[in-house]
C-alpha cells in the first residue's frame, strides 16, 4: 500500500473516531464536530506523515510540536493522538467528563501528546511563537505547527505573533490557517470579513502557500518539516469544508457545536466508511 | 532583632536590580530567557542581552503575545522573565497569565515595573494599583512585592526555586535602600523588623516599608510597643507569623501602595476572620481607596493618601489611642 492509501485509511479512521467521540459526548457535553472534521485531513498528514513525535516519550525535547490554537476543534486532535497511541481509545468516550483525560479544550498537563493548553482563541499562536523561539535558543530542529481558524484571525494577538515571528526569523514556525469560511456566529464574511488572507500574511513577511486542506498529497508538500535554513515563517492557507466528510454536516454551521442523533450517527459513519478513497 | 535598626542612606533602582539579578542567573548557567514588550531597555534587559543576545526577546508593544510567547518558551523548560509595566501585565495580559501560565503551572516570572505610585506622573493609565488584588484572584502564582533593590534582586533570584509562576512588582526611579543583607529574606516568609510590644503591629508590603520603619521608630521613641512585619510575599502569605503577631497586639495597621480591595489588607482581614481568633485587634489600613487618582509625582500621591512617615504615624497613634 502506498503512503497516500495508508493516509486515506488513517483519515477515515480519524473521522470515524471524531464521530464516535461526538456521539458519545452527546448533547450534554456539546461536541464541536464541524470544526473537527474541517481539520481531520490536516491532522492525519501531521501525525501520520510529518511530525517527529514519539507516543512513548511525549515530552521529548527534540520533538516537533502542534498547538491547536483553534482549540474547540480538539476532538480531531484527540482522535489523532489516540490513533497514534498516546492514550487508549477508551478515553475518547470520556471526552469532557470529570473522569477523563480529555478536557473541553486542549490541556497540556492532563493529556499526553498535547503540547500546549489552548482554546481561548488567538493565544495558541503566541505560545507556538514562544516554542519556536525556544527551539531557536537551543539550536534544535524542532518544527512548531500552529493551527488557527479563519474566524480566529479576528483576534489581535494573531497579528502580534505574526510580527514577532518575522522579526526573530522563525523559519521553524508553520501556521496552518483552516479556512472553512464559517465561525461560531455565522459566516466569516458576515461576522468580520477577513479580506485577502494570503496577502495579509505575505504583507507581514511570511512565506505563504495555498492548498486544498483535504488534498493529502498537497498537504504533505506544504507541511514538509525540513525547514533548516529557512528564515521566514510559513503560513499554509488551507481551504477546507466545515463538517467535511459527512454530507449533511458540510457547510451547515448548525454543526459547529452539536451532537448527532443515533440515526444521524449511523448515517454519518456509513458515509465515512463508504467514501471513495 | 528588637534593637532599633539603622537604615542605609543610599538610593537605587529596582528595575536595574532586576536586570542585574537576571544577568547573574544567566551567567551562572541557569536555563533562563527574558521577554519584553518594547520594555527591554526600560526594564534593564540590556544587561543580559549584551552577553546572551539569543535569550532576550522584545516582541514590541504587544503584551499578550509577550505573555503567550513566555508560556511557549517556558513549556520547553526555561524559566522565562516576562516584563512590562504592572498596569499592562496585570490587566491587558491577565487572561494569558491565568489560562496559559498559571493553569499549566509554567515557570514564568512576570516582572512588573511602575508598581504602585511609582509611575504617578503618567496618570491613571499607567498606575499599577490594582495588580495585587487582581493577581490574588488567580490561583497558583506567587505574588511578590519587594521594598527595595536588594530585596528585588534576592527575591527575583529565588523565583528560580519555584516550580510554577511568580508575579513580582517593582518600581520605576530610584528608591531608598532599606535591606542591608538577605539572610531573612525568603519567598513566603514575613520579614520581622520589630517584634516586641503589645500596642500595635504594623504590616507593610513594598516601598512604604521605608516610611513605615521611620514611623515605627518615632512611635517606639515615644514609648509605644510597636511591631513591624514586612510582607514581601502576598502569596504564599505567611499567615502563621501574621496571626501570631496581631494576636499579641491590641491593634493592627496595614500599609500598602495598592487599591484597598483585594490587596494585603484584604488578605489579612480574610486570614484573621477565618482563623477564628477569639478577639480581633482594632484594624485599619493606609492604602488607596478603590477608584481613580490623577497625575502626580510618587511623593505627591503618597502625601495625598497618607503613605508617608507622618500619615502612618498619625494613623497608628489614633488606632492605639482608640484601643486603650
Amino acid at each position: 500500500m502506498n503512503d497516500i492509501e495508508r493516509l486515506k485509511r488513517k483519515a477515515k479512521a480519524i473521522r470515524t473516531l471524531i464521530l464516535e467521540t461526538g456521539y458519545h459526548a452527546g448533547a450534554l457535553r456539546k461536541p464541536h464536530l464541524g470544526p473537527a472534521l474541517s481539520i481531520a485531513d490536516i491532522m492525519t498528514v501531521l501525525y501520520f506523515h510529518i511530525l517527529r513525535v514519539d507516543p512513548e516519550h511525549p515530552d521529548k525535547l527534540d520533538r516537533d510540536r502542534v498547538v491547536l490554537s483553534k482549540g474547540h476543534a480538539c476532538i480531531a486532535l484527540y482522535a489523532a493522538l489516540a490513533e497514534k497511541g498516546f492514550f487508549p481509545y477508551e478515553e475518547l468516550k470520556k471526552f469532557r467528563s470529570p473522569s477523563g483525560l480529555l478536557q473541553g479544550h486542549p490541556d497540556m498537563t492532563k493529556t499526553p501528546g498535547v503540547d500546549m493548553t489552548s482554546g481561548s482563541l488567538g493565544n495558541g499562536m503566541g505560545a507556538a511563537c514562544g516554542m519556536a523561539m525556544a527551539a531557536m535558543i537551543d539550536n534544535r530542529d524542532s518544527v512548531v505547527y500552529a493551527i488557527v481558524g479563519d474566524g480566529e484571525l479576528n483576534e489581535g494577538i494573531i497579528w502580534e505573533s505574526a510580527q514577532a515571528a518575522v522579526k526573530y526569523c522563525l523559519g521553524n514556525f508553520v501556521v496552518i490557517v483552516d479556512i472553512n469560511g464559517l465561525q461560531s456566529g455565522s459566516s466569516c464574511q458576515d461576522v468580520m470579513p477577513s479580506g485577502d488572507i494570503a496577502a495579509k500574511w505575505a504583507a507581514f513577511g511570511w512565506e505563504t502557500i495555498e492548498v486544498d486542506g483535504h488534498d493529502l498529497e498537497a498537504l504533505i508538500r506544504a507541511l514538509d518539516r525540513k525547514r533548516e535554513g529557512k528564515t521566514k515563517p510559513l503560513a499554509v492557507l488551507a481551504r477546507t469544508v466545515k463538517g467535511k466528510g459527512v454530507s449533511f454536516m458540510e457547510h451547515d454551521n448548525s454543526w459547529h457545536q452539536r451532537a448527532p442523533s443515533e440515526e444521524q450517527y449511523r448515517t454519518a459513519l456509513a458515509e465515512i466508511e463508504g467514501a471513495v478513497s | 532583632m528588637n534593637k532599633v535598626f539603622i537604615l542605609p542612606k543610599t538610593n537605587s533602582n529596582t528595575r536595574e536590580a532586576f536586570g542585574k539579578a537576571l544577568l547573574e542567573l544567566a551567567e551562572r548557567g541557569e536555563r533562563v530567557a527574558a521577554i519584553a514588550a518594547d520594555t527591554a531597555k526600560s526594564m534593564y534587559l540590556n544587561l543580559m542581552e549584551e552577553k546572551f543576545p539569543d535569550r532576550v526577546f522584545d516582541v514590541g508593544i504587544a503584551e499578550q503575545n509577550m505573555m503567550m510567547s513566555a508560556a511557549g518558551i517556558a513549556a520547553d523548560g526555561f524559566r522565562v522573565f516576562a516584563t512590562s509595566y504592572a498596569v499592562f501585565t496585570s490587566m491587558r495580559a491577565l487572561e494569558q497569565i491565568r489560562t496559559f501560565i498559571c493553569y499549566p503551572n509554567l515557570p514564568v516570572t512576570v516582572v512588573s515595573g511602575l508598581g504602585g505610585f511609582t509611575g504617578g506622573v503618567e496618570g491613571v493609565t499607567h498606575l499599577g494599583l490594582e495588580d495585587l488584588g487582581l493577581l490574588r484572584c488567580i490561583g497558583g502564582i506567587a505574588i511578590i512585592n519587594p521594598s527595595d533593590s536588594l530585596s528585588t534582586q534576592e527575591l527575583i533570584k529565588q523565583t528560580m526555586d519555584l516550580k510554577g509562576p511568580a508575579y513580582v512588582r517593582i518600581g520605576r526611579d530610584n528608591s531608598p535602600d532599606i535591606h542591608v543583607d538577605t539572610k531573612d529574606l525568603r519567598i513566603g516568609k514575613a520579614k520581622v523588623w520589630l517584634e516586641e510590644g503589645d500596642d500595635i503591629t504594623l504590616i507593610v508590603t513594598g516601598f512604604p516599608l521605608w516610611q513605615t520603619l521611620h514611623a515605627a521608630q518615632r512611635l517606639r521613641a515615644e514609648g509605644y510597643g510597636v511591631r513591624v512585619l514586612e510582607i514581601h510575599t502576598l502569596r504564599p502569605l505567611d499567615e502563621e507569623k501574621i496571626l501570631a503577631s496581631i494576636s499579641e497586639t491590641r491593634s493592627c495597621l496595614v500599609i500598602e501602595e495598592a487599591t484597598r480591595t483585594g490587596g494585603l489588607g484584604s488578605a489579612i482581614c480574610e486570614a484573621q476572620v477565618r482563623s477564628g481568633m477569639s478577639s480581633l485587634p482594632r484594624f485599619a489600613e493606609v492604602s488607596v481607596p478603590d477608584g481613580y487618582t490623577h497625575s502626580g509625582t510618587p511623593d505627591e500621591l503618597r502625601e495625598e493618601f497618607g503613605l508617608t512617615e507622618n500619615g502612618i504615624y498619625e494613623k497608628a497613634l489614633a488606632l492605639i489611642g482608640f484601643s486603650k
